[in-house]
């Protein structure tokens, strides 16, 4: 945001300057007499009407800016004559730059706006952070949107860098399609790989639009000692800056002593040995601690936060969060240990970097407010919330109720209700439930044999069942289905793709989009590809495991003639096309399925069709 | 048993002490279902049998607690702790504790007391059931008050999970005064102890034997399915008889462990007597289920491959029909299923608006028709009959 532009000029003959707030919204005549007087006029930007300035040849520099208020009945004029005896003209310029941007954005709003007194925010009261904000979400919501999303191919790039796993797939997809005979246009697949993957685009445009503020600048400098005991300090030039951001003092130091009285350098390191700058970080020390730098240590006493005024100028603090006001009236209630609870007090490291935290938000566009000039975070709701309530009752119950119908009678007929039923009269019943009911059953229970073998054979089948959990829980190994790795690996690349595939067929069938169906056509062929190329991996696993039984059989062999002893031929079956076939059986089922779905809709809607034409 | 270890070693805890453990028992006690099941395995024999799996409950660990309820047929009812009791709660919150029992109970002198006081609180508790009205035989027909029980068990776990956390107990007792928004942080906080360091750990076992449908009570039991999740405590659920979907899936939702118990037919048709020894081979089965099979609470289950069937029935029945969908519509305020084409334009459970995306909705389109426009130029013969046109 530009910083404030002010300009000296005289108005209706008061000396005085001129000024245009940050946020752009009003523009300020301040009379220089009486000093430090409020500024006697206000013009709010959004009511200009025109500009005039002076042409550049003439000396006499002067500015008229003609103003309609809402409702008034005609237009004002203001004539300022700027009044610096060596820079007139730029200063003039430096107030007419951005109050022409203004004029040109009020032109524009109010060619479109019906309503021509409209002003630019949505209220006379809006700020220029808030009417920013509105500014930025609605771009926000547009670069969001699908469509742009989904033309973004920078974006798409970047998150397929930052994601390998997306990448890969992506690319294995793409491979796939581009082998195809008549391969899928670049634009259309990438617009199927990304359509039902449009939240992660959008997460990541958001997570790109994110920067990172400023942060304390005393935590990260930090001297640094080699192995000859050098103390070398690193400091970049950004990191200059941001001290001088931060710390106005030290740079007004900088600006006393540098470069009369100290280089450059030697400022910097005899700065960060300083007390000076354990006390601006805040840090406890004692004289003892720290060697004494006179040039530094004269600016020991000046209050660093004294010219900057209060950071956030509240006319007044609520009762319960004012320290001050403890302080005033019962000081005794917090102890005189508490230096948290004391104002003025702490000079440590809370209040430091309770202050740096402060400048560093001032600098933030706030997103939520709308207040400018009150505290943060603290709307009417905060300050609601934030009231000590512990003497208040109950809050009322603010769920939303639903109310539900018995859906029972939905049904066509409720036979399913209590099953074993009719057989017993429910009298029968209450009797035969109230003697089970008397027995006793503290009594120990007796077993005998037969109930031994009934726990044993129950025992068994919850192993069984434990077993066969188990084999779902861990991963896909060698030893399972009796294919190697790589096969494996090659199976789950086929079988990543296709569900890829399946995706894509969904997408466009169910769109029911006439326009589509050449695309959709194509994608079936994909689909079936996809069932040979399961074909292939499972030849792939026949050849390696004819290979593993030749290699078997030959090592058997070799035995036998070794040692003259045949060993028990190990039936090993195992793997092969039939076990790759289990293990992409729903895969293929998949595959079959959307085919028999495409099939049927295409006869039937040729059948239709046909029957149109005859008509 | 070295098949069974799915542990990895690393994560096994630190802490030495095991976090103690509330086990919620709740027992469908409808009349015509355990009068169906007298001849294989009466409720005397289940009743004896869950207080061998609760004693041990109790045994394995002394800080354990136990809470026993009746999903009747037109109430639910406290079996353990009893609530009238003037110290109900304390009784139930020094479960293995020493509560003086009276005098009577003092015969039996060779019994560890809290077994006993279980014991009698269960047995005292389930012979009030009968003295409440008899139920009416429509009455006996419906379903069990399955919800009603679930809410109060997980009610009371959530109450002993805030009681063994003193930290969230009193910021929910002392809150600001929004009901709700303590209760929730309460939840949070102890859905984080559950999930990190496991300072108090629950289990809810649902003994069901009624063959019914419990779409009445859908909202309410999806309500507690929730609930549950977001408390970390699984709904176990015994099935005695044919298995039912709902119940499996809720058991699933929440990692609890779902099994069915068939108990072998009983051949002997004989006396009182002579029937209950027959019985035993039913009841050493179930005994053998319960204690091989929900005997390990959420803790120890970290460690472990729990037993239930592979595959989970996740089809669900329409509300409108009844009948099984494989695609079906789903309310999303109240939850409720309807099969394809929708009928209504309002959910017929709660009245909201339903609107179906526009994929359900569209026709999907194999094939192009011809352009209305070209017939009237007259050419489309030719491209309807090319089939379906393939762009460049
Ligand atoms: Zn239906
Ligand atoms: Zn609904």
């Amino acid at each position: 945001m530009a910083p404030p532009v002010k300009a000296s000029v005289v108005y209706k003959k008061v000396d005085g300057i001129l000024s245009i707030t940050k946020d752009r919204q009003l523009v300020l005549f301040t009379p220089n007499v009486p000093p430090s007087s409020p500024p006697t006029l206000k013009i709010h930007t959004s009511e200009i009407r025109n500009l005039q300035q002076t042409p550049a040849t003439k000396a006499k520099v002067s500015v008229k800016i003609v103003v309609q208020p809402p409702g008034g009945p005609a237009p004002e004029n203001y004539v300022f004559v700027f009044s610096s005896t060596t820079a007139a003209r730029a200063e003039a310029e430096a107030i007419m730059d951005p109050l022409k941007e203004v004029y040109a954005n009020n032109l524009k709003s109010t060619t479109s706006a019906s309503t021509p007194n409209a002003p630019v925010g949505s209220s006379p009261a809006a700020s220029g952070p808030l009417a920013m904000a509105q500014v930025t979400a609605s771009k926000t919501q547009d670069v969001l949107s699908d469509a742009t999303l989904l033309s973004d191919f920078s974006l798409q790039k970047s998150l397929l860098d930052k994601n390998a796993q997306l990448h890969q797939r992506f690319n294995e997809a793409f491979k796939k399609l581009k082998n195809e005979a008549d391969a899928i246009p670049l634009d259309q697949f990438s617009k199927q790989f990304w359509s039902p993957r449009i939240h992660l685009l959008r997460a990541h445009a958001m997570e790109r639009s994110q920067t990172q503020g400023t942060y304390n600048v005393f935590s990260a400098v930090k001297p640094q000692r080699n192995n000859e005991g050098v103390v070398t300090l690193k400091l970049s030039k950004e990191q200059i800056q941001l001290i001088f951001a931060q710390h106005p003092l030290v740079r007004r130091i900088y600006d006393d002593l540098v470069p009369n009285r100290k280089k450059e350098g030697e400022f910097w390191s005899d700065f960060f040995v300083s007390r000076l700058f354990r006390k601006l970080k805040g840090e406890k020390f004692t004289a003892s601690d720290v060697a004494a730098i006179p040039d530094l240590d004269k600016y020991l006493d000046y209050n660093e936060d004294a010219d900057t005024g209060p950071l956030f100028a509240v006319p007044n603090i609520p009762r319960f969060l004012d320290v001050e006001g403890n302080e005033q009236d019962h000081p005794e209630t917090y102890g005189n240990d508490d230096e948290t609870q004391r104002p003025e007090k702490d000079q440590g490291l809370l209040r430091k970097l309770n202050t740096m935290s402060g400048k560093m938000m001032a600098n933030v566009a706030p997103f939520d407010r709308s207040n400018l000039h009150g505290p943060v975070g603290m709307d009417e709701k905060t300050f609601d919330e934030l009231q000590l309530k512990d003497l208040q009752g109950a809050e009322v119950d603010n769920r939303i109720s639903l109310n539900i119908k018995e859906t029972h009678g939905l049904f066509a007929g409720s036979s399913a209700r209590n099953g074993q039923s009719s057989t017993v009269s429910s009298a029968a019943a209450m009797s035969d439930f109230k003697r089970q009911l008397l027995e006793p059953i503290g009594t120990p229970l007796e077993f005998n044999d037969t109930s031994k073998r009934q726990a044993a054979s129950t025992s068994k089948g919850l192993m069984k069942s434990i077993k066969q959990r188990r084999s779902l829980l861990s991963i896909i190994s060698d030893a399972d289905t009796g294919l190697s790795r790589p096969t494996i690996d090659s199976a789950i690349m086929t079988h990543n793709t296709t569900i890829e595939f399946l995706h894509y067929f969904w997408d466009v069938y169910l769109s029911g989009d006439e326009g589509r169906t050449g695309e959709l056509a194509k994608l079936v062929e994909t689909l079936h590809k996809s069932l040979e190329r399961i074909e292939a991996v499972a030849t792939e696993a026949d050849t390696e495991l004819q290979q593993k039984q030749e290699d078997q059989r030959l090592k058997d062999q070799e035995f036998f003639k070794r040692t003259g002893k045949r060993i028990r031929a190990q039936n090993d079956a195992s793997g092969g096309g039939k076990a790759l076939h289990d293990l992409l059986k729903s895969t293929e089922m998949a595959v079959k399925y959307a085919e028999t779905q495409y099939q049927r809709t295409y006869q039937e809607q040729v059948a239709q069709n046909g029957a149109q034409v005859q008509t | 048993m070295d098949g069974v270890d799915a542990t990895v070693r690393g994560s096994v805890r630190t802490s030495s002490a095991a976090p103690p453990s509330l086990l919620t028992i709740i027992l469908d006690t409808n009349p015509l279902s355990w009068s169906h099941l007298s001849s294989s395995l009466p409720l005397s024999a289940v009743l004896k049998t869950l207080l061998i799996f609760v004693n041990a409950h109790l045994a394995i660990n002394h800080a354990n607690q136990v809470a026993v309820l009746a999903s009747h047929v037109d109430n639910v009812a406290w079996l353990y702790p009893t609530p009238d009791d003037g110290d109900a709660s304390k009784q139930s919150s020094q479960t293995n504790g020493h509560t003086e029992v009276a005098d009577e109970h003092r015969v039996v002198s060779n019994k560890y007391r809290p077994f006993l006081t279980i014991e009698k609180n269960i047995s005292k508790n389930l012979r009030n059931l009968l003295t409440s009205d008899i139920p009416s035989a429509e009455a006996l027909k419906s379903p069990p008050l399955l919800a009603g029980a679930l809410s109060i068990a997980l009610a009371y776990a959530n109450l002993q999970l805030l009681k063994a956390d003193p930290m969230t107990s009193d910021s929910a007792s002392t809150g600001t005064g929004a009901v709700g928004a303590a209760d929730l942080d309460a939840h949070t906080s102890a859905l984080r102890t559950a999930r990190s360091g496991h300072q108090f750990v629950s289990r809810i076992l649902i003994v069901s034997v009624s063959q019914a449908d419990l779409s009445s009570q859908y909202i309410g039991l999806m309500n507690s399915v929730f609930a549950a999740q977001r408390l970390n405590i699984p709904l176990d659920v015994l099935r005695i008889g044919e298995r039912t979907a709902f119940l499996q899936q809720a058991s699933d939702a929440t990692s609890g462990v779902y099994l069915t118990y068939d108990p072998p037919n009983s051949t002997a048709n004989g006396t009182n007597g002579a029937a209950t020894a027959s019985f035993s081979s039913a009841t050493a089965g179930l005994l053998q289920t319960l204690m091989q099979g929900y005997f390990s609470d959420v803790a120890a289950r970290k460690l472990l491959v729990m037993p239930g069937s592979a595959e989970v029935d996740f089809r669900a029945a329409c509300f409108c029909h009844g009948k099984i969908v494989d695609l079906g519509g789903v309310c999303s305020v109240c939850l409720s299923i309807f099969c394809l084409p929708l009928e209504f334009t309002s959910c017929p459970t709660c009245q909201s608006p339903l609107r179906v995306p526009k994929s359900v909705t569209t026709k999907p389109v194999a094939f192009a028709r011809r352009k209305k426009k070209k017939r009237k130029i007259g050419d489309g013969g030719r491209d309807s009959a090319a089939g379906t046109p393939v762009p460049n």
